[in-house]
C-alpha cells in the first residue's frame, strides 16, 4: 500500500491563529506563538531495551534479549511543517545517556508545531535471546519502507532555544503476541522454536515456513507465518516522544 | 461509552446554539441472520454440515468511512476515541462509528433460528462496516450451568463427511474478553425512510476468496482414536489438536466469515 504525501501547509500559523481569542481573554502571557526564531531538532532513542536489552522479567516466557546491532534508516522528517535534512542511519544500541542520537537540526519560527512524521526506510536487528542455558541468535532485516504520521505530541519552539522531536523505537514490539491487542504478551519462545536445523540462529528463511500458532494478526488475518509476523511488528516501532502514537502508512 | 457519544450528539446546546446541523437518527431492528449457513466443501474434500453454531459478543459499531460533515464534534469525538491505524498494537481500527447497538449478545444461529437481539441507532448515511467485540459467555447472559458455552466465546458443531465415512465434531473457541472484530461487511445507505431490519450473518465460506470456515481441517486425520467423534476446544495438549485450534481460532477471529445486511421481510436486500 502506498500513500502520496499532501503539500505541507503552515500549521504553526493556523495554530496560532487559533490561539488568538485566548491571547485576547488572558493577555500577552498566554500567547506563544509566532514570536521570534528558535530550531528544532530531531533525535531517534531506542530507549535501555536497544541500549541494554529487554530483561527476562519483560518477557512472559522467561526470555531475555540483547541487541548487537539495532540499525535504523531514517528519512522524510518533518516537524511540524519544518523539513529536516538528517543523518539517516543510526545504530541504537549506542549508549546515549537517555537522550537519543541525533539527526538533524532545522531553524523554525517560535510556536507550537504539530503533525510531524518521518519515515523509516529499513530496520536491522542483530542479538541474541536466553533462557537458561539456551541461546539462540538472530539478523533480520525489514526493509519496507513505513511512514508514521501526524504524531501526537507537539513541539514547542520558544524563540531562541531548540526543541527536540524524539522519533522513539520500540523494539520490545518485535516480541507481541498479538497485533491487535492493547496488553500483548512478550514471548521469544515461538521463535526460538523456529530454529528449525537447531543450528541457534533464528533465520529468515526458517521462520518463513513456521506458522504464527496462536499469535493473532487480528481481524484482517492474511498472515501465516512468522517472518511476514515479524515484518507486519517492525511496523509497530515507531513513536514520538517516548509513548506518542503516530498514523501508520506501510509504504512498500 | 456509544452511548455516551449518542447522548453528547443529541446535547441541546449542539443544535441550538448555532452549531452544526444535527443528522437524522433513525432506530432499527439488529437481528441473527442465519440464511448463509448451508452445508460446504472444504478445500480437502469434506463435506461440512453445522448443527450449531453460537458465538458470545458485545458492543455492536456500524461505520461510515472518512469524515462526517454534518455534525464535527461527532467526528473529532469519534476520531479521538476510534483512531485509525496507530502505530501500535491494538490499535487499528478503521471508520468512524456512527451507528452502535450496547450489550451483550449472543450470536445463536443454530438452531436458534431467527431472532431480535435488540435495537440499533443509526446516523442516516453510507455505512461500509461494522464491528464487535468477542466476549466469554456466562450464566448471566441466560446459559444453563451445562451449557458448554460457558466460559468459552463461541461453539460450533456439525458433521463432517468424505468418503462414506463421518465425523462428528465439537470446536469450542475462547476469544481474549478485549478482542474487537473490526471490518465486517456492512456497505448500505441508511435513510429514515430505511425500513428493513440490520442482520448479523456467519458465513460458512468467506464470499470473496472463496476458502470455508473448515478449510485445512483433516478431520479423519484429527480423529486419531477413529471413534467417528472429534473434540477441539482451547486446552488441547496434542500438537496436532492445538495447531488445528490455533488455525480454526485465527479464521473465526477475522471478519472474513462474518457479514451485516438489511433484511426487508425476511430476506437481505442487495
Amino acid at each position: 500500500m502506498t500513500r502520496s504525501f499532501s503539500v505541507p501547509r503552515p500549521r504553526f500559523i493556523t495554530h496560532s491563529l487559533s490561539a488568538l481569542p485566548l491571547c485576547l481573554l488572558f493577555g500577552a502571557a498566554a500567547c506563544t506563538s509566532g514570536n521570534g526564531e528558535g530550531a528544532v531538532r530531531a533525535t531517534i532513542y531506542g530507549e535501555e531495551f536497544i541500549e541494554e536489552g529487554i530483561p527476562e522479567d519483560a518477557f512472559d516466557d522467561g526470555w531475555s534479549v540483547e541487541f548487537d546491532r539495532f540499525s535504523v534508516r531514517v528519512s522524510n522528517v518533518h516537524i511540524g511543517d519544518i523539513p529536516l535534512e538528517v543523518d539517516g542511519t543510526k545504530d541504537l544500541t549506542k549508549a546515549s545517556d537517555g537522550e537519543g542520537q541525533e539527526l538533524g537540526v532545522a531553524e523554525a519560527p517560535a510556536g507550537k508545531l504539530v503533525d510531524s512524521g518521518y519515515t523509516i526506510e529499513r530496520i536491522v536487528v542483530a542479538g541474541r535471546a536466553k533462557k537458561g542455558k539456551s541461546e539462540k541468535t538472530f539478523r533480520w532485516t525489514f526493509d519496507d519502507p513505513t511512514r508514521y504520521d501526524e504524531c501526537e505530541p507537539e513541539t514547542r519552539v520558544e524563540p531562541g532555544e531548540t526543541a527536540t522531536f524524539q522519533i522513539t523505537i520500540h523494539a520490545d514490539h518485535l516480541f507481541s503476541d498479538s497485533l491487535v491487542s492493547e496488553e500483548p504478551k512478550l514471548l521469544f519462545q515461538p521463535l526460538a522454536d523456529a530454529d528449525l536445523d537447531d543450528d541457534g540462529e533464528i533465520t529468515r528463511e526458517e521462520l518463513a515456513e513456521v506458522d504464527i500458532g496462536a499469535y493473532d494478526p487480528g481481524s484482517e488475518g492474511g498472515v501465516d507465518d512468522l517472518w511476514t509476523w515479524l515484518v507486519r511488528l517492525s511496523k509497530t516501532v515507531g513513536h514520538a516522544d517516548g509513548e506518542g502514537h503516530c498514523h501508520v502508512h506501510d509504504e512498500s | 461509552m456509544r452511548t455516551w457519544l449518542i447522548g453528547a450528539l443529541s446535547a441541546p446546546c449542539l443544535f441550538g446554539c448555532g452549531g452544526p446541523k444535527e443528522a437524522p437518527r433513525i432506530e432499527r431492528s439488529v437481528q441473527i441472520d442465519a440464511s448463509a449457513i448451508e452445508p460446504v466443501e472444504t478445500d480437502l474434500g469434506y463435506r461440512v454440515t453445522l448443527s450449531e453454531a453460537r458465538v458470545m459478543v458485545r458492543d455492536f459499531e456500524f461505520t461510515v468511512s472518512g469524515e462526517l460533515h454534518e455534525a464535527s464534534l461527532w467526528r473529532s469525538v469519534s476520531e479521538f476515541l476510534v483512531p485509525s491505524a496507530w502505530a501500535h498494537p491494538g490499535h487499528f481500527e478503521n471508520g468512524t462509528v456512527t451507528g452502535a447497538l450496547s450489550g451483550r449478545y449472543l450470536l445463536d444461529w443454530l438452531p436458534g433460528g431467527p431472532e431480535e437481539l435488540g435495537t440499533g441507532t443509526f446516523i442516516v448515511g453510507s455505512y461500509e462496516g461494522a464491528n464487535f467485540t468477542f466476549a466469554l459467555a456466562s450464566e448471566d447472559d441466560g446459559l444453563e450451568p451445562s451449557d458448554p458455552l460457558l466460559g468459552h466465546t463461541a461453539i460450533f458443531r456439525g458433521i463432517a463427511e468424505k468418503d462414506g465415512g463421518s465425523i462428528e465434531f465439537s470446536f469450542t473457541f475462547d476469544s481474549p474478553e478485549d478482542r474487537k472484530l473490526v471490518g465486517l461487511p456492512f456497505e448500505y445507505h441508511l435513510e429514515e425512510k430505511t425500513k428493513a431490519a440490520i442482520g448479523v450473518r456467519f458465513l460458512p465460506v468467506d464470499p470473496f476468496e472463496k476458502d470455508t470456515f473448515f478449510d485445512g481441517v483433516d478431520f479423519a486425520a484429527l480423529d486419531e482414536d477413529g471413534d467417528g467423534a472429534l473434540t477441539i476446544g482451547p486446552d488441547e495438549t496434542d500438537t496436532a489438536l492445538v495447531s488445528a485450534y490455533n488455525r480454526l481460532r485465527r479464521t473465526f477471529q477475522t471478519h472474513d466469515h462474518y457479514q451485516v445486511v438489511l433484511i426487508s421481510q425476511g430476506k437481505a436486500s442487495s
